[in-house]
């Protein structure tokens, strides 16, 4: 089994962009709705370079950069990318126009920068990076399915570096759609946040790193004793057994019917194993296990007493993803 | 012919997102692509859009843009020749 | 790399539903483009290649009733992984160990652009938002068939179900599993069509691809999918696999969002890497079924960089776009079946509608007959936003 690192990560969300402040003093709020606290983006990119970008692409790109920044490589062997509303904004900017105008004088760059693959290609085009670059749309797993990919790639030897990134956006029509089929602002719940957050995935023992990513299982509708194996190879192949696990970190988040599929495998699996729920944190939205595992993964580096952190991420339609990581 | 150019300006620099430029900064005879403002073919498109959009002007060839687009005097004289609305 | 078998696959598009009806078409140089019929928009001057059934026929062949839910992604994905699934050999309860991994960019865009203007009534409401997203489209397809081992959607565009093979085998060959079914599948919608007339690349005639006055392309819709397998498996089931999939390459072009560089440098790295992988050199190749899309750029770009592979063991080429239109997410795989019933009954898919030169550009074959055996193709599927791939298929 290859060693995978985690060397670096950056989030723009509504906490405190670009920062891990949100360790010590998060933001909270009362609303349902919260749009991403944004960087200032003209300290990061050009206005002309960025005139096209929507708000989603923008924010990827600000974490993209700093990570590079911070570990200093250029070009990774692969940029892999999960979102699942893609550049929502400008969607649906198009169906207003085709309401308005019939099916005439559409914004081609809209278009354009509405596809979901258009963050990652941004990020290459940008960063002229010509290695391995692919998208996963994928509901609430979209990101984890990005790990997975870069796992699998680095096991083949195929790749030694992946950027792997997790985006999303909230629109307020769409918001309240998401609200009437109670997906969303449900009461108690916490908020619909907007998110972006780049990774750099390496497998290089030598560089400085966050923690050290030690596996990955996903899969759809699994029994309790396939959830059981999983948990079991996972600790296995990392060397480790469910004694060294810190801490349980979950997408739970205040929404009944989301929240019962965990505490079913939390009972399960992890019966008196510390849990933390990264969506307090940093909100509701397709993407927000990318904020887990960036969570994780700085917290791992800054607190001395955890050793391991295992993340769970379930979805309403069957999807389940672990993620282990440790020191 | 002077409203429509500033007009133009200001829906050109809005359409293209132009965040940094004002009016005063376009000359009337600078090209608009390559050079001058340097903008692409994407930004050709945009402007065959403004010019259905706002003018009611129809080009169904792109390339005709080369020669419409070719600086702020140009494609005015050809809004004033050409517009339905 | 470990041998990759193929062992089922299945495909819907404007020349046919399922491989019998598909290869009629190719080998009678029969066009599915034609004038719009079952979307509902007005721009009918633009012909398309549509999947020549209505929503209410595909749920009629797969027996099930119409539900408001429905996406025509889903639909035609349904009837292209029972195909798949059936020769394959694999039942509800083998699903429980494969993982299915589809492509898609539309998903439930239909549903959305057909239900954005009404108040939201809760089961319009539903039907917009809960079948809206790509992984939802995903999930109606396998739904009748039973409960994969995980799911998983991609979305590069033209690339995407092309992507979607490569993650597949990516994953048997870090035994994953022994047995994955990948592939794509896209419905026109208006939202799309409208996009691509904005972006002034679409032909008000049958697309010419390679030809030196093309205008552009047609779209199209369509969905296919492949069952893979590692040799273990095939063994242990006693299946007799025809096919492999030997190479594959997926490079970005990391030029513009909606154009390919001039020297095609992200189709040459993608070409390039399905070589190496494959073992196998670019004389070795019989036949190349091009991305050919018939886009004054694409067609140029990619004319270069398959010279830039090739040199002067340039096998013949071809694109079938001119067959189905273009089928964006759904390309990837659909022309993988066209490649593998060339590969079967040994013929070359000839380009239709090409009547002049491009300078400096591929001369692009219309005659089927082949000059020896076909036994490696490689056929290319490039997206907007530079997302190149390319696979390698070979006959056993």
């Amino acid at each position: 089994m290859k060693k995978v690192f985690i060397q670096a990560a950056e989030q723009v969300s509504i906490q405190e962009p670009l920062s891990e402040q949100w360790m010590t003093e998060p933001l909270s709020y009362d609303e349902p709705l919260v749009k991403a606290q944004n960087p200032a983006f003209r300290d990061y990119m050009a206005a002309n370079e960025a005139r096209r970008m929507g708000g989603l692409m923008k924010r990827a790109l600000v974490t993209t950069l700093k990570v590079l920044k911070e570990t200093g490589i250029e070009h990774p062997d692969a940029i892999i990318t999960g979102t699942c509303l893609g550049s929502l904004d400008y969607t649906e900017r198009i169906l207003d126009a085709m309401l308005e105008n019939g099916e005439e004088a559409l914004s081609p760059t809209h278009f354009m920068q509405s596809t979901h693959n258009t963050v990652g290609s941004a990020l290459a085009i940008y960063t002229k990076t010509h290695g391995y670059n692919t998208t996963y749309s994928h509901g609430s797993i979209s990101f984890d399915l990005t790990v997975q990919d870069a796992w699998m790639q680095m096991q083949l030897s195929k790749i030694s570096t992946a950027l792997v990134g997790g985006h999303d956006e909230m629109t307020e029509d769409y918001f309240s759609k998401l609200q009437q089929v109670g997906f969303v602002g449900v009461e108690g719940m916490v908020p619909c946040g907007e998110m972006a957050m780049s990774m750099m995935l390496n497998t290089d023992p030598s560089v400085d790193h966050l923690a050290e990513l030690a596996g990955i299982r996903m899969s759809f509708r699994p029994s309790r004793e396939q959830l059981q194996q999983q948990l079991d190879s996972l600790l296995g192949e990392a060397d480790m057994t469910l004694a060294d696990v810190s801490l349980v970190m979950t997408g739970m988040n205040g929404n009944p019917a989301n929240d019962q599929l965990y505490k079913a495998t939390l009972e399960m699996l992890f019966p008196d194993k510390p849990t933390m729920d990264y969506k307090r944190v940093f909100g509701e939205n397709y993407t927000a296990s990318a904020l887990g595992l960036y969570a994780a993964a700085h917290l791992l580096k800054q607190k001395e007493d955890l050793k391991a952190i295992l993340l769970l991420n379930q979805t309403e339609t069957g999807d389940c993803s672990m993620m282990l990581i440790k020191k | 012919m002077e409203d429509l150019v500033l007009e133009l300006k200001n829906e050109i620099i809005e359409a293209l997102n132009l965040e940094d430029v004002k009016p005063e900064d376009i000359n009337d005879d600078d090209p608009l692509f390559g050079s001058g403002l340097g903008l692409d073919s994407i930004d050709a498109l945009e402007l065959i859009v403004l010019l259905e959009r706002k003018y009611g002007i129809k080009l169904k060839d792109p390339n005709k843009g080369k020669e419409v687009f070719k600086s702020i005097n140009v494609m005015a004289k050809f809004i004033t020749e050409n517009r339905t609305k | 790399m470990i041998p990759i078998y193929i062992t089922g696959s299945g495909v819907v598009s404007a020349i046919g539903v399922g491989k019998e009806a598909t290869l009629a078409a190719l080998q009678a140089g029969q066009t599915g483009v034609r004038k719009l019929k079952y979307l509902d928009s007005c721009h009918d001057e633009l012909p398309v290649g549509e999947v020549q059934l209505s929503n209410h026929e595909m749920n009629q062949l797969m027996g099930v009733a119409d539900d408001l839910r429905h996406t025509r992604t889903a639909l035609m994905g349904r009837l292209a992984l029972r195909e798949a699934l059936k020769e394959a050999r694999l039942e509800r309860d083998d699903l429980k160990a494969i993982p299915f991994i589809s492509a898609t960019t539309v998903g439930g865009m239909d549903r959305r652009e057909a239900y954005y203007a009404q108040e939201a009534e809760c089961d319009d409401v539903h039907a917009e938002i809960s079948t809206h997203h790509c992984g939802s489209s995903t999930e109606m397809i396998a739904e009748p068939f039973g409960e994969f081992a995980s799911m998983a959607t991609l979305s590069t565009a033209c690339s995407s179900a092309t992507n979607a093979l490569i993650t597949g085998a990516n994953m048997l060959r870090c035994g994953m599993a022994d047995i994955v079914v990948v592939g794509g599948s896209e419905s026109l919608s208006k939202f799309h069509l409208n996009g691509f007339n904005a972006l002034m690349i679409l032909d008000h005639e049958q697309c010419r691809p390679f030809d030196r006055d093309r205008a552009g392309l047609n779209l199209g819709e369509g969905a296919a999918y492949l069952v893979l397998e590692t040799e273990a498996s095939v063994k242990r089931r006693g299946v007799k696999p025809q096919f492999v999939l030997s190479g594959y390459g997926n490079a970005c072009d990391a030029f513009h969002q909606t154009a390919s560089s001039p020297d095609g440098e992200g189709a040459y790295l993608a070409m390039q890497e399905a070589l190496q992988l494959a073992g196998l050199k670019p004389e070795d190749i019989q036949y190349i079924n091009a991305h050919g899309t018939g886009t004054p750029n694409n067609d140029e770009s990619e004319s270069h960089a398959i010279q830039r592979v090739f040199g002067e063991h340039l096998p013949p080429v071809s694109s079938t776009k001119s067959f189905t239109g273009h089928t964006t997410s759904a390309s990837g795989s659909i022309e993988a079946v066209f490649c593998l019933l060339a590969l079967q009954h040994q013929f070359l898919l000839p380009n239709l509608n090409w009547h002049e030169p491009m300078e400096d550009g591929i001369i692009p074959v219309m005659e089927q007959k082949p000059q020896g055996e076909i036994r490696h193709i490689l056929s290319n599927a490039f997206g907007f936003g530079g997302n190149d791939s390319s696979i390698i298929l070979s006959k056993l």
